[in-house]
């Protein structure tokens, strides 16, 4: 039986940064959702069910910690969060890590995305 | 400097020679106008009703009052001999002030509260030292007027009232006139000086808000500024290399270049990005200095461990000469650290391959000596001077073959200048150059 494209949904805000995630992550045979901010983010979550969202950290509406954090309260508890930013200095992570929920793994802009592929297979294995 | 400014300083009088004192003296004028002359009423309304003895003595003191205030006033308008004048007022208050308790009954009399007055204006408008030299005149005057009274050389003069029995209306009025003026002219200037008190209290504290907002916007800046540069260049390298893996078709060899060297100069394009960064956040920082003892010999030979690291795979000679009697000094080891980093980075940067570096630390007489030689190309030395301007690199353009900001031996300076240590450069076109740190003997700790 062939299995299934994992579903990817990117939140992010730049157009430019958005298409070329999901350019790669199509390229390496996933099937990619996204949204511009971050309460649409958390709606097509709850709509789509992913397998991994890729989240901005500067988003409209609701920025990356908060997505984080009302995923990972609500149904997708278990479906692994990955932040991207381009300013994410030492201890953010903890301000932001609200009752101690967390993101699965961070990534600073400008990132190699050979470098976001290799995380992202190591938290969807097959 | 001269007796008497000696004198004056020793009790707090050469204060109200200041600028600042002026509209306190011109306070203190009013206050000895207004003082005389509402004692001059309540002691004529007194005597009117037989309250007070008669005698031209009211109007001698405040006649004399008035000539000491008056000459006060105009040495505050021509500023001349604003001590001298001052001094001689003071004195003047505390001796018209015993003479009226004097002809009211000497040491019995209900006026010699008014002493009060003459020091809450003091204590309020001047200093600590002029307000006890106030307190010990008034002491001193009254002591005297006692005791020469005593001993008979001051006639006695009899009491206003020889018990409470004998207190009538017109007298009862007069001694809560005293009683107002006393609490009265105090009261005033402590309620003027609270208000005044309370303003600039405000006004300070809206002046720390107003720079604790500027500290954390220039900090919120220089995020953004971080964000916005750094967001497109993710852009510019990301989409670059799915070029680079085919993911939008298949390259030449020649586009595969092209490309190589366009993520090339967007990842040099980054390196400055984040060095202006650390440069903001240093100045951010005002460069704060942390005080400790610091082996120098171990710094030196720490650093150049750190820098055979930087040579990498070239093929570069590092060497390092350190003296075994480098002192401890007190100074901060980060900074210091950072400042020989950056000129062997430097050094290593500019110095070609089969080339050397040398470091040499020595005591010396001036205290201790570290140079960063090498052999490098050197710089032309209409250069030397501009070399530690930040953004420069020595043929003029800001990133060229060596890339780097250009920032290194600006933040050499800098933290150099803050730290006390001379830096200098020597250098020999074509055969390098020599940058020499001195760390003064006066950081030396024992």
């Amino acid at each position: 039986m062939p299995t299934l494209a994992k579903r990817i949904l990117v939140i992010e805000d730049d157009p430019v940064g958005r298409a070329m995630l999901q350019d790669c992550l199509v390229a390496r045979g996933y099937q990619v959702v996204w949204a511009s901010n971050g309460a649409e983010g958390v709606e097509l979550a709850r709509m789509v069910n992913p397998d991994l969202v890729l989240c901005d950290v500067l988003l409209p509406k609701k920025n990356g910690f908060e997505v984080c954090f009302e995923l990972k309260r609500g149904p997708h508890a278990r479906t692994p969060v990955v932040l991207m930013s381009a300013i994410l200095q030492g201890g953010d992570e903890q301000k932001y890590a609200k009752e101690g929920v967390r993101a699965d793994a961070y990534l600073v802009k400008p990132f190699p995305m050979s470098a976001m592929i290799a995380r992202i297979e190591q938290l969807l294995p097959d | 400097m001269s007796e008497s400014s000696r004198l004056a300083q020793a009790i707090g009088l050469d204060e109200v020679s200041t600028e600042a004192f002026r509209p306190k003296l011109l306070a203190g004028i009013f206050t000895g106008y207004a003082t005389a002359v509402l004692l001059l009423v309540i002691v004529m309304t007194a005597r009117a009703f037989d309250a007070l003895p008669g005698g031209l003595w009211p109007f001698v003191l405040v006649g004399i009052k008035v000539v000491t205030n008056t000459s006060a006033a105009i040495s505050w308008r021509t500023r001349t001999w604003v001590t001298p004048v001052s001094a001689l007022n003071i004195t003047a208050d505390v001796l018209v002030m015993t003479g009226a308790i004097y002809f009211t009954g000497g040491v019995l009399s209900p006026l010699v509260a008014i002493y009060f007055v003459e020091v809450a204006v003091m204590a309020l408008l001047t200093n600590v030292g002029l307000t006890i030299t106030t307190v010990l005149g008034c002491f001193a005057m009254y002591a005297t007027m006692a005791i020469l009274t005593h001993t008979g050389v001051l006639p006695t003069v009899p009491p206003v009232v020889a018990s409470p029995d004998e207190i009538t209306t017109p007298l009862l009025g007069t001694l809560l006139g005293v009683a107002a003026l006393v609490t009265l002219a105090p009261g005033i200037y402590v309620a003027l000086i609270v208000g005044q008190l309370r303003a600039s209290e405000k006004k300070l504290a809206a002046r720390a808000d107003e720079l604790v907002e500027a500290g954390r916007a220039k900090s919120e800046f220089t995020a953004n500024i971080t964000h916005e540069l750094r967001t497109p260049l993710h852009g510019i390298l990301g989409l670059g290399e799915l070029l680079e893996d085919g993911v939008y078709g298949p390259m030449s060899e020649k586009q595969i270049d092209a490309i190589r060297t366009m993520r090339g100069s967007a990842t040099g394009l980054l390196g400055l990005i984040d060095s202006l960064l650390v440069l903001a956040r240093a100045e951010a920082l005002r460069l704060e200095v942390r005080e400790a003892d610091v082996d120098v010999g171990e710094v030196v030979a720490s650093v150049v461990a750190t820098g055979r690291m930087l040579v990498g795979r070239r093929t570069l000679d590092v060497a390092a000469l350190i003296g075994s009697d480098l002192p401890i000094v007190r100074t901060d080891r980060q900074k210091l650290v950072q400042i020989l980093v950056n000129l062997l980075a430097n050094a290593i940067k500019f110095t070609p391959d089969e080339g050397s570096v040398t470091v040499e630390a020595a005591l010396e007489d001036q205290g201790v000596r570290i140079a960063v030689r090498d052999t490098g190309r050197g710089i032309p030395e209409h250069e030397l001077a501009r070399i530690f301007e930040p953004y420069v690199q020595v043929d003029g353009s800001p990133v060229r073959e060596h890339g780097g900001a250009g920032i290194g031996l600006s933040v050499v300076r800098t933290l150099a200048d803050r730290l006390g240590i001379d830096v200098s450069v020597e250098s020999e076109l074509g055969h390098g150059c020599t940058f020499t740190l001195t760390i003064p003997r006066a950081l030396g700790s024992a």
